[in-house]
C-alpha cells in the first residue's frame, strides 16, 4: 500500500513540477505589423482606418457633437443658411484634438514603417500610398490650424516602438511640444500637399485622394491662410511665435500659392453639365441636383463614399419633406427667406429683399403655392424645396394657415413688418399638429383643407417635425430612395468634400484679392471667366468685368454655389464676417397663407417664429484650445478670450 | 490511476466510527474526518479509537442478534436520562432509563444512534462487545455546523474567516425565478439589488462588501452563472468575505461565492415535490396621463413664456376628449397588462444503499411577460444528477452532471424600448387608423408601442441557451497513512448561447375618411433580416490534491492540502445574417444581397484561457482554543505576459476562542457565554478581470465603428473595406490588480442558542487598478497609452448577524437580522494636475469616497411670485412660482457651477439590512424577510425625468405640479392663483445634477412572505405520502421608501447600471400559491 501512496505523491509532484504549465496562448484578435505591411490588404485595411476618421465635414459632421455621432438637426442653422427645429447656432461645441493627433500618429506610423516592408510592393505603389498618407496629414492638420490657429506641428512617431511604458513616461516632458506659428503650419501643410501631389497618382480608387485632390485642397488650405493674414484682426504671440494670426505681408503669397494649385487642374476636371441645357431651365435645375448624386460626375475631385449596411448616414431621414417621411425625423434643414433671396428670379423689392406686398402694403396674392417662384434661378430650384416644389412626384404643401378674413380691397399684413408678435387669432387658423385636424376650411368644391399643409407648418414646433421656414432643403436630397429605405441608417450618397466648382470659385477668389491688391497680371480676367462658368451652369445672368467691382461677388456666388455643403461655416470664418451677420440677428422665413375667401395665397415675410437669435462671439475665430489638453501640456497658450 | 488492488471484501466495510451523514460537498470527503476528530473530546478518544478497531473486526459477514447493554452519560459521567438509543438499520429503538441504562437486540455490525436532546447524537458500531457506555458531549450546534470554504469544509466553531453561510432551508423560505433574489438581505455583507423582473433577464447587482463582481464557484468549480440555479438544488451557499478567498487567487479579489448542491442521503428512495403557482405584478410602475391631462400640460408648458405664451389646445378641443366625443388612448392598456402568470416546479429523487447514493432533481421555471402581445416569455429546465458510488473500501466515486436549458422569447424590440415608447405616445394619437386593427396607425414618432411589442408584427428574438456542467471525482483514502486522502478531479462545462434575431419590417397606415381609404405612409424596420447568432464556451478544469487530516497528542489539530489545478476556457463565436425575401424567420429564406457573416472579436466573446495553479493551507487548532491557518494560491493566467504570469497569494488567519479558557469557564458570571471567538485574517488575493492583453502591440481587426458612427473601414470604390486599428503602445508590465483584505471578526453565542452574534469589521485595499496615464501624457503623442496597474481604492465597513431562537410553549420561532455597511474611496486617482486648487478640488478623486455626486444643493421651491421678486440670488426672469430654488452654495448672489458641491453618493445601496423571522405552531409555519437599503440615491432623465420629455406624453406623476388655478392665467401675473405641487411648473425640469432631481431611494420593504401548513403526518401515512405542506408566498410585499412615485430597488440614472435610461422592465411583487409534497 505504501507503493500507492508514494506512487500519488510522486504523480503528484511530476504533474505540479512538469506543470510549471506554460501558459503562452496568444490572443485570438489582435495581429502584427507583419500582416498588415506585407500585403495590399493589409495596406487597404489600414488606409480604410485613415481614410474613415479623416475631419471630413460631411454629412456626420455637427458642430456640436464633431464628425460621426447621429444628430437630429442641420448644420445649416450655423451659417444663417437655414433654421432647425432641433438646432441653434453658435459656434463648434465639441474638441477635434485629441483624435487629430491620434490621426497624425496614424499617418506618420504609416510613412515611417512602410518603407521596412517596400520589398514587397513596387515604387509606383509605395509612392501613392505615402502620397496618400501626406495628404490626409495635410488634411487633418488644416482641420486643426482653421479651428485653433497654430497648433504643436509633430511630424513623427513620438514614441519609439517597443518602447517600454516606463520610458514614454520618463520621456513625457519632451511630449509637451509648444504650438507652432500659424503660419508654420499652413507652411507645413503646403509643403505635405505639394509632396502629396508629386507622388499620388493621375486617378485613385473612389474615396481615395488623386494629386488632383491634393491640389485643390492646396488651393483651398492656401486660400484660407491668405485670408488669415489679410483679414484675422486677432493676433496672439507666444514668446516669438505668433499663434494666431498670419503677418498681414504673406497674404499675396498664399492667395498665388493658392492660385497656382488651382491652375495645376486646368483641363483635368470640368463641371458637371450631363443633364444640362442651355435653353432650358428645368434642365439646368435638374442638372443641378443630380450633380450631388451622379456617382459618374466629372466634377468630384475627393469624395467619402458611403454604402448599406456597413457605413451609413442619416441625411434622407433628417432632411425628407414632411409629407414624405417615414414616421421618424423630416425637415430638419429648412432654408430662411434671407438665404432663398440671395438668388435671382424672385420678386424683389428696391432693396433686394423678398416682395411680399404690392405698392398699397396689400399682399401680392397667387392662385397656387408656387406662385412667386416660377421663373427662380435654376440653381437655388436645385438647392431648395420651395413651396409647391414637385420632389417624388409629389407637389410639396407647406402651407402656415389659413385667413379667413375679409378679402375685398385686398389683405392687409397681418402684423407689422418685422414684428415678432404672434399671428392673430381672430380671421387665421392654424394647426398644433397632424393630429388634431379640427383646424380646417371647407372649400367651394367641398374639399376639406386643413390648415397646415402636409409639410407643415405645425404651431406645436417643439413637437412635431415640419417646415418651420417655408423651405426645405433639397441639395444631396436623392428622390430615388424607397419611402421605407428612408431611416436613420439607410442613406448612402457620397459625401463631395472636393468639387472642380470649388477650385474655380477658389482661383476667382484668389485671384480677385491678388488683383485688388495690385497685383499685375490677367486675374481679373481669370476671376471673371471662374466666376460666368460657374453662373453659366447655374442658369443665372452672367456677369460683366465692370460688375465685378468688389470680392463680395465672388463670395456671394460661392455662398449660393455651395450653400448646404458645409463649407460657408468656414468662408465665413474666414472672411471674418460671420460676427457681423450674425449680431442678436433674427433670420427671416417666408410663411405661405391661404386666404379663403379670396381662395389665393399670400405670402407673409417674417422673423422666424421662435424668436431664436443668433450671435457669434468674435472670440470664436479661434476656437477654445481643450481645457485637458492644456492641463496635460501646461505649455500650450489658450486662444484669447477663453 | 489504478484501483484494482482493492479487494472486493473490502467493499462492504462501514467506517468505524464518526460522522457518516455525508457531507455534500467537494472536498468535503477529507474533512469528514476533520470534523470526526473534533468532536473527539477528552475521554473518548480510547473509546473511540477502541470502537475504530472493533469495527474493523466486524468487517466479516453478518453475525446472529444479540442483546446489547449499555449506558449513556454527560461529559461529566452523570448519567442521562430518556436518551434516545435507536438501530439505524432498522429504526428499531429505545430510551434510557433514568439511571442512563438502556437494552436492545442488535446485529453487531448495525450501527446505534444514540441522541439526547442538548447533546450531540452519536453512532456507535455494535460489536461482539455486549456492553457499551457511551458519553455524549453538550452540542453547540452552531458550533457544529459544517461550513464550505475555500477547497474544504470546517467547523463553524473553527473559522477564523469572515465566512457566512446559509443552507438550503434559509434560502427556499423566498420563492423567485431567481437564486440571487432569494439572497437579499439574508447574508451580511451581500449586497444584492434586484434591477428587473424582466423574464429571463437574471438582470441583478450583486457584491461582497461593495468590493465588485465576486467569483462564483459552484460544486468545487468556477462557473460564472448563479442566477440560474434552481434553488431547490442547493444544499448550502457560502460567503467568502476576506482574504480566506485568497485559495482562488487572481480572481479572487471580490470574494467568492461557493455554492454547494445537494448530495444523496443514505436511506430509501424521497421523492419530494415542490411548486409554485403566482401572478407578478409591476411595483412602482408609472402610468401616462390621458389626453386631457396631456392637452393640460401642453397648454401650460406652451404658456409658461416669459415673451408671452399662447396655449396650444382650446378648450374646445380639449373638452371633445372631456365629454367623450373624441377617445384618448390608453397605449398603456394596448401595450400591457397589469399582471403576468409564473410556476416553478421542482422534483426531485434522493436516497442511497451504503455503496451508492444518489440525489436528481428536474426543475422547471415558466415566467410571462407583462406585454400584451404575450411575445416576451421565459422558460428554463433545470436538469441534475449528483451521484456517488462506493467502488471499495477507500475509494468512491462521484459523477455531478447538470444540465439547464433555457428559452427567451421577447419581441424585436427589447422590453425596455417597448415602454419606453408606450409612455412617449400621446394619448391624442389613435393606435390604429380608424380604429381599424388591421391598420396600425403612423405617428409623428414611429415608436409605436403595439407594434414593438409584437412578434407577428415586427419580428422577434428567441434566445436558446444551454449549459452543460459535468464534474467527475475519486477519492482515495490512503490506508495506514492515517489521514491522508488523495482526490481526483475533472471538469467539462460547456455554454452554448443559440440566438435568433428577426427583424421584421411593417407599414403604418393613414386613414382619409373622404376616400375610405387607408394609404401605407410608413415603413419601419426596413428591410426585413434574421439574424442567426452562435456562441459556444467550452472549459474544462482538473485538479489533484492530497490532504491531511490528525489529531496529535490529543490536542494538537492538523489539517492540509496540497492541490494542482488546470483550467482552460475557451470562447467561439459566429453570426450570419441576411435581408430576407420573404419575412419568414428562416435564414434560408434570405437573399445573398447583403449578406452578412463574421464573428464577434470582443474579448469578452472570443478568447483562449489558460490557467494553471498550487494551492495549499494548513490549519491548525489547539484544544479547539487557539487556531490558525496558513493558505496559498501560486497562481498562473495566459493572460499576461512571459515572466508575469504567474503570482502569489497568501492568506493568514488567527483565532482564539476566549470562551474555552480556564478563567472563562470558571467565571460564573461568563457562564451565560458559550462561545466568544476572537478571529483575524489577512492576505494578498488579485483580479484579472479586465485584462485585454495590453502586453502586445499591434492590431485589431476588424476595427471597432458603427455604421451610423464612425464605421468601422472605408468605401472605397463603392466596396466597404475593413480597417485595422492600432491597439497602440503595448504594456508588457501589466498585471492583475492586488487587493490586500484584513477583516477582525468577532462571534459569541449565549443562552444556549438563544442569542448569537457576529461582527467584522474589514478593510480591503486594492492597488494596481488599471487605469490610462493618457490623462497626463500629452494629447500630441496621438496614441493612447495603454492601461497600467496604477490606482488604489479601499473598501472599509462593517458587517454583523443578530441571531435569536427560541421555543417557547408549542411555538418555535427565530430572528435573525443582518446588517452590511461599507464605503469606498480611492486612494489613488492617475490624473493630470488641475489648473487650480478650485479645480482640483473639483477633480482630485483621490483620497475620497468614491460615487461622490457633484450638484446643487436645494432650497426648496418658489411658492409664490413675492418669493421671486424677493429672491436673494439672481433668477432669470423666466422663472416662475414653483420653480426649484438651488442652494447658493458660495453664497455669491447666483447659481453656477461653482455651486456644485458634494450632495450624494451613487451608486449600489452603501448600507444594506436584513429581518428575517420565522415561527411554527403545530402544523403552521411562517417565515418573514424584511429587507431594505440606506444611503442610495436615485435620479432620472428623459421620461422620468419631466414631463412632455422630447414632446412625448407625460407620466401622471407630474400632473402633482404647481400650476395656475386658471389655466388661462399669465404664469408670470403677480396676481395669478397657484396650486402647489411636488414637481415645478409645466415646462421647467430640475437640473439633473442637482437635490431637486437626485432623491433619497432608501427603504425597507417585506422581501418575502410565507405561511405555509403541514398536514399531520397521520392522516398522510394512510395514503402513502411522508409529507404535504401547502403554502402561500408573497414576494415585495409592501414597501416603506421616501421616494415618490417610483421603485426604489429599480435603475435611475445613478444607479450602478443604467443601460435602459431608467426604463428597465419594472420590478415585480409576486403573489403564489405553493405545494411541497414527499412520499
Amino acid at each position: 500500500m505504501k507503493k500507492i501512496v508514494y506512487l500519488l505523491l510522486s504523480g503528484f509532484l511530476i504533474l505540479s513540477a512538469g506543470c510549471k504549465k506554460s501558459l503562452d496562448v496568444p490572443p485570438t484578435n489582435i495581429i502584427s505589423d507583419a500582416d498588415i505591411f506585407s500585403n495590399v490588404a493589409g495596406i487597404d485595411g489600414y488606409m480604410a482606418r485613415i481614410y474613415s476618421q479623416m475631419p471630413i465635414e460631411d454629412f456626420k459632421w455637427n458642430p456640436s457633437t464633431g464628425f460621426k455621432t447621429f444628430f437630429n438637426g442641420s448644420t445649416a442653422t450655423f451659417t444663417g443658411e437655414a433654421i432647425s427645429r432641433d438646432q441653434a447656432g453658435g459656434t463648434e461645441t465639441f474638441n477635434y484634438w485629441s483624435d487629430a493627433y491620434a490621426l497624425i500618429r496614424d499617418c506618420n506610423y504609416f510613412m515611417e514603417t512602410l518603407p521596412k516592408y517596400a520589398g514587397n510592393f513596387s515604387q509606383a505603389q509605395l509612392n501613392n500610398w505615402q502620397g496618400e498618407a501626406r495628404f490626409i496629414r495635410a488634411f487633418t492638420y488644416f482641420a486643426l490650424v482653421k479651428r485653433y490657429g497654430g497648433v504643436p506641428l509633430v511630424d513623427k512617431v513620438l514614441t519609439e516602438p517597443g518602447q517600454a511604458i516606463n520610458e514614454v513616461a520618463a520621456n513625457i516632458d519632451s511630449f509637451k511640444i509648444p504650438r507652432a506659428a500659424e503660419q508654420a503650419v499652413y507652411d507645413f501643410i503646403g509643403t505635405d500637399l505639394d509632396f502629396a501631389y508629386q507622388n499620388l497618382p493621375e486617378t485613385n480608387k473612389g474615396g481615395r485622394a488623386n494629386r488632383y485632390a491634393a491640389a485643390a485642397l492646396k488651393s483651398r488650405t492656401m486660400l484660407f491662410a491668405g485670408c488669415i493674414a489679410k483679414y484675422n484682426t486677432i493676433n496672439l504671440m507666444a514668446g516669438p511665435v505668433q499663434v494666431c494670426g498670419i503677418p498681414a505681408v504673406k497674404a499675396n503669397d498664399y492667395f498665388k500659392a493658392s492660385y497656382d494649385a488651382a491652375n495645376l487642374l486646368n483641363g483635368k476636371f470640368s463641371l458637371y453639365k450631363n443633364a444640362w441645357s442651355a435653353t432650358d431651365k428645368v434642365a439646368q435645375a435638374n442638372n443641378f441636383s443630380q450633380l450631388f448624386l451622379d456617382k459618374a460626375s466629372g466634377e468630384n475631385i475627393f469624395i467619402r463614399m458611403y454604402k448599406y449596411p456597413d457605413a451609413v448616414h442619416w441625411y434622407d431621414y433628417n432632411n425628407i419633406p414632411r409629407q414624405l417621411w417615414n414616421n421618424g425625423g423630416a425637415a430638419q434643414t429648412n432654408p430662411t427667406l434671407n438665404f432663398v433671396e440671395m438668388f435671382e428670379g424672385l420678386p424683389k423689392n428696391a432693396d433686394g429683399s423678398f416682395q411680399t406686398t404690392d405698392a398699397g402694403g396689400k399682399y401680392l396674392l397667387y392662385d397656387n403655392l408656387s406662385g412667386p417662384f416660377v421663373n427662380a434661378e435654376p440653381r437655388l430650384r436645385g438647392t431648395v424645396l420651395m413651396p409647391g416644389d414637385v420632389f417624388k412626384g409629389v407637389a410639396i404643401e407647406m402651407r402656415r394657415g389659413i385667413y379667413t378674413g375679409p378679402v375685398t380691397g385686398g389683405i392687409s399684413r397681418l402684423l407689422p413688418l418685422g414684428s415678432t408678435a404672434n399671428y392673430p387669432s381672430t380671421n387665421f387658423i392654424s394647426q398644433a399638429g397632424p393630429e388634431i385636424t379640427t383646424a380646417y376650411v371647407t372649400l367651394p368644391d367641398g374639399t376639406r383643407m386643413n390648415a397646415a399643409g402636409a409639410s407643415g407648418f405645425y404651431t406645436n414646433i417643439n413637437g412635431v417635425a415640419s417646415g418651420i421656414s417655408g423651405f426645405t432643403v433639397k441639395k444631396y436630397l436623392d428622390p430615388a430612395k424607397a419611402t421605407a429605405d428612408i431611416g436613420n441608417n439607410r442613406s448612402e450618397q457620397s459625401w463631395i468634400e472636393i468639387r472642380y466648382a470649388e477650385v474655380l470659385l477658389n482661383r476667382a477668389e484668389a485671384a480677385y484679392e491678388l488683383y485688388s491688391a495690385g497685383q499685375a497680371g490677367t486675374y481679373q480676367t481669370q476671376a471673371l471667366t471662374d466666376l460666368n462658368a460657374i453662373r453659366e451652369r447655374a442658369g443665372a445672368t452672367l456677369a460683366t468685368l465692370p460688375q465685378l467691382n468688389s470680392v463680395d461677388t465672388i463670395r456671394r456666388e460661392r455662398r449660393k454655389e455651395l450653400a448646404f455643403e458645409n463649407k460657408t461655416w468656414w468662408d465665413l470664418k474666414r472672411w471674418r464676417i460671420i460676427d457681423k451677420e450674425q449680431n442678436n440677428t433674427q433670420w427671416r422665413i417666408l410663411n405661405p397663407i391661404f386666404a379663403v375667401n379670396a381662395l389665393k395665397y399670400f405670402f407673409d415675410d417674417r422673423p422666424d417664429e421662435r424668436n431664436s437669435r443668433f450671435t457669434f462671439d468674435p472670440k470664436y475665430y479661434y476656437e477654445q484650445i481643450p481645457v485637458t489638453a492644456i492641463g496635460k501640456s501646461p505649455n500650450l497658450v489658450q486662444n484669447p478670450g477663453y | 490511476m489504478k484501483f484494482s488492488f482493492l479487494s472486493p471484501t473490502q467493499k462492504a466495510c462501514s467506517p468505524a466510527i464518526g460522522n457518516t451523514d455525508r457531507q455534500p460537498l467537494v472536498g468535503s470527503e477529507q474533512r469528514g474526518d476533520l470534523i470526526t476528530v473534533k468532536k473527539v473530546r477528552a475521554g473518548q478518544f480510547f473509546l473511540y479509537t477502541t470502537l475504530a478497531v472493533i469495527s474493523m473486526v466486524c468487517c466479516q459477514p453478518a453475525q446472529a442478534q444479540k442483546l446489547i447493554r449499555g449506558k449513556i452519560t454527560n461529559d461529566a459521567g452523570a448519567p442521562l436520562a430518556k436518551a434516545s438509543v435507536q438501530i439505524k438499520e432498522t429504526k428499531a429503538g429505545t430510551a434510557t432509563d433514568d439511571a442512563g441504562q438502556f437494552s436492545i437486540t442488535a446485529n453487531p455490525g448495525q450501527t446505534l444512534l444514540i441522541s439526547a436532546i442538548g447533546y450531540t447524537t452519536q453512532q456507535v458500531v455494535i460489536t461482539e462487545t455486549s456492553n457499551i457506555t457511551v458519553k455524549l458531549t453538550a452540542s453547540n450546534a452552531k458550533l457544529d455546523e459544517v461550513v464550505v470554504v475555500g477547497y474544504g469544509t470546517q467547523k463553524k466553531g473553527s473559522l477564523t474567516s469572515a465566512v457566512s453561510s446559509i443552507s438550503a432551508s434559509e434560502i427556499v423560505t423566498t420563492k423567485n425565478e431567481n437564486i440571487l433574489n432569494t439572497l437579499t438581505g439574508k447574508v451580511p455583507g451581500l449586497r444584492v439589488v434586484q434591477n428587473t423582473s424582466e423574464p429571463g433577464a437574471f438582470n441583478n447587482s450583486f457584491d461582497i462588501r461593495g468590493m465588485g463582481n465576486p467569483l462564483i464557484v459552484v460544486d468545487g468549480i468556477p462557473r460564472p452563472d448563479i442566477a440560474r440555479i434552481d434553488p431547490n438544488d442547493v444544499e448550502s451557499l457560502s460567503v467568502l468575505k476576506d482574504a480566506s478567498a485568497a485559495v482562488y487567487g487572481a480572481r479572487a479579489a471580490n470574494g467568492v461565492i461557493l455554492v454547494t448542491t445537494k448530495k444523496g442521503k443514505r436511506g430509501t428512495l424521497e421523492l419530494n415535490y415542490v411548486g409554485t403557482y403566482g401572478v407578478q405584478i409591476p411595483t412602482g410602475f408609472p402610468k401616462s396621463a390621458n389626453a386631457v391631462e396631456y392637452m393640460t400640460l401642453v397648454n401650460e408648458m406652451s404658456m409658461h413664456n416669459p415673451n408671452g405664451g399662447t396655449r396650444v389646445y382650446t378648450d374646445a378641443q380639449i373638452e371633445e376628449y372631456r365629454n367623450g366625443t373624441k377617445k384618448s388612448t390608453d397605449w398603456q392598456k394596448a401595450t400591457i397588462n397589469r399582471s403576468a402568470a409564473q410556476t416553478q416546479h421542482n422534483l426531485s429523487a434522493s436516497g442511497g444503499s451504503d455503496n451508492v447514493t444518489y440525489f436528481f432533481s428536474l426543475g422547471y421555471t415558466g415566467q410571462d411577460g407583462i406585454l400584451k402581445s404575450g411575445d416576451l416569455f421565459y422558460k428554463k429546465y433545470n436538469l441534475r444528477s449528483n451521484v456517488s458510488a462506493k467502488i471499495s473500501k477507500d475509494l468512491t466515486f462521484d459523477l455531478n452532471l447538470t444540465g439547464i436549458m433555457e428559452r427567451k422569447d421577447q419581441p424585436m424590440q427589447a422590453a425596455y424600448w417597448v415602454f419606453r415608447s408606450m409612455w412617449y405616445q400621446p394619448p391624442v394619437n389613435p393606435v390604429y387608423a380608424n380604429d381599424n386593427p388591421q391598420y396600425l396607425n403612423s405617428l409623428p414618432n414611429p415608436l409605436h408601442p403595439v407594434a414593438q411589442s409584437t412578434s407577428d408584427i415586427a419580428g422577434n428574438q428567441v434566445f436558446n441557451n444551454k449549459w452543460f456542467q459535468s464534474a467527475a471525482t475519486l477519492n482515495y483514502n490512503v490506508p495506514f497513512v492515517r489521514g491522508l486522502s488523495a482526490r481526483a478531479l475533472y471538469s467539462f462545462d460547456y455554454t452554448l448561447n443559440n440566438n435568433k434575431i428577426f427583424n421584421k419590417a411593417y407599414n403604418t397606415y393613414t386613414y382619409n375618411p373622404a376616400t375610405n381609404v387607408y394609404t401605407v405612409s410608413g415603413t419601419q424596420q426596413s428591410p426585413s433580416t434574421v439574424r442567426r447568432e452562435f456562441y459556444e464556451y467550452p472549459t474544462t478544469l482538473g485538479q489533484f490534491s492530497l490532504n491531511y487530516s490528525r489529531t496529535f497528542l490529543n490536542a494538537h489539530h492538523v489539517n492540509a492540502l496540497a492541490l494542482y489545478e488546470q483550467s482552460h476556457r475557451v470562447g467561439d463565436n459566429f453570426f450570419a445574417q441576411r435581408e430576407l425575401a420573404i419575412p419568414v424567420d428562416q435564414l434560408f429564406a434570405g437573399n445573398s444581397l447583403n449578406q452578412q457573416g463574421s464573428m464577434s472579436s470582443n474579448i469578452l466573446n472570443s478568447f483562449d484561457y489558460q490557467n494553471a495553479a498550487y494551492v495549499g493551507y494548513v490549519t491548525y487548532d489547539y484544544k479547539s482554543r487557539y487556531f490558525a491557518k496558513f493558505a496559498f494560491r501560486y497562481d498562473g493566467s495566459s493572460k499576461f505576459t512571459p515572466g508575469k504570469q504567474y503570482g502569489f497569494f497568501p492568506d493568514y488567519e488567527l483565532g482564539w476562542r476566549i470562551s474555552e479558557e480556564g478563567f472563562f469557564r470558571n467565571a460564573t458570571a461568563l457562564s451565560f457565554i458559550n462561545n466568544l471567538k476572537v478571529r483575524a485574517s489577512y492576505g494578498k488575493t488579485g483580479d484579472d478581470g479586465a485584462l485585454r492583453y495590453q502586453f502586445l502591440t499591434g492590431y485589431t481587426y476588424p476595427a471597432s465603428g458603427s455604421a451610423t458612427g464612425q464605421p468601422p473601414g472605408a468605401v472605397f470604390d463603392g466596396t466597404f473595406v475593413n480597417a485595422v486599428q492600432s491597439t497602440g503602445i503595448a504594456n508588457p508590465a501589466i498585471s492583475w490588480y492586488t487587493a490586500k483584505t484584513l477583516d477582525i471578526g468577532i462571534d459569541i453565542e449565549a443562552w444556549k442558542g438563544l442569542f448569537g452574534f457576529t461582527i467584522d469589521y474589514f478593510k480591503r485595499d486594492r492597488t494596481g487598478l488599471l487605469t490610462n496615464r493618457v490623462l497626463t501624457v500629452p494629447d500630441v503623442v496621438g496614441a493612447g497609452l495603454p492601461q497600467e496597474n496604477l490606482n488604489g481604492d479601499r473598501n472599509e465597513g462593517f458587517d454583523f448577524e443578530i441571531r435569536h431562537e427560541n421555543r417557547i410553549g408549542k411555538v418555535n420561532y427565530n430572528v435573525r437580522g443582518t446588517f452590511g455597511f461599507t464605503r469606498i474611496s480611492n486612494r489613488y486617482i492617475e490624473r493630470a494636475k488641475s489648473g487650480n486648487s478650485y479645480l482640483n478640488w473639483t477633480q482630485n478623486n483621490t483620497n475620497r469616497y468614491a460615487g461622490v455626486y457633484f450638484g446643487y444643493g436645494s432650497d426648496g421651491q418658489f411658492q409664490n411670485y413675492q418669493d421671486i421678486e424677493h429672491s436673494n440670488i439672481y433668477v432669470s426672469r423666466s422663472t416662475a412660482t414653483g420653480d426649484y430654488r438651488y442652494l447658493d452654495w458660495n453664497g455669491d448672489g447666483q447659481i453656477g457651477v461653482d455651486d456644485s458641491h458634494p450632495i450624494a453618493n451613487t451608486g449600489l445601496p452603501l448600507i444594506t439590512f436584513g429581518l428575517n423571522l420565522g415561527a411554527s405552531y403545530k402544523g403552521f409555519d411562517i417565515n418573514l424577510l424584511f429587507s431594505g437599503a440606506a444611503m442610495v440615491n436615485a435620479s432620472y432623465t428623459e421620461q422620468l425625468g419631466g414631463p412632455l420629455w422630447a414632446s412625448g406624453n407625460a407620466l401622471t406623476m407630474f400632473l402633482d405640479r404647481w400650476h395656475p388655478a386658471d389655466p388661462n392665467a399669465d404664469p408670470y401675473d403677480p396676481n395669478t392663483k397657484w396650486v402647489p405641487g411636488y414637481y415645478s411648473y409645466t415646462g421647467t425640469n430640475a437640473y439633473t445634477n442637482t437635490l431637486h432631481n437626485l432623491h433619497n431611494a432608501s427603504y425597507a420593504r417585506l422581501k418575502s412572505a410565507e405561511i405555509g401548513y403541514s398536514l399531520p403526518q397521520k392522516l398522510l401515512t394512510r395514503v402513502g405520502i411522508k409529507g404535504l405542506r401547502v403554502f402561500v408566498t408573497g414576494y415585495n410585499v409592501f414597501t416603506i421608501t421616501g421616494l415618490k412615485y417610483l421603485d426604489p430597488e429599480h435603475p435611475s440614472a445613478v444607479s450602478a447600471v443604467d443601460q435602459q435610461f431608467g426604463y428597465a422592465y419594472p420590478i415585480d411583487k409576486i403573489f403564489s400559491f405553493g405545494l411541497n409534497l414527499k412520499f
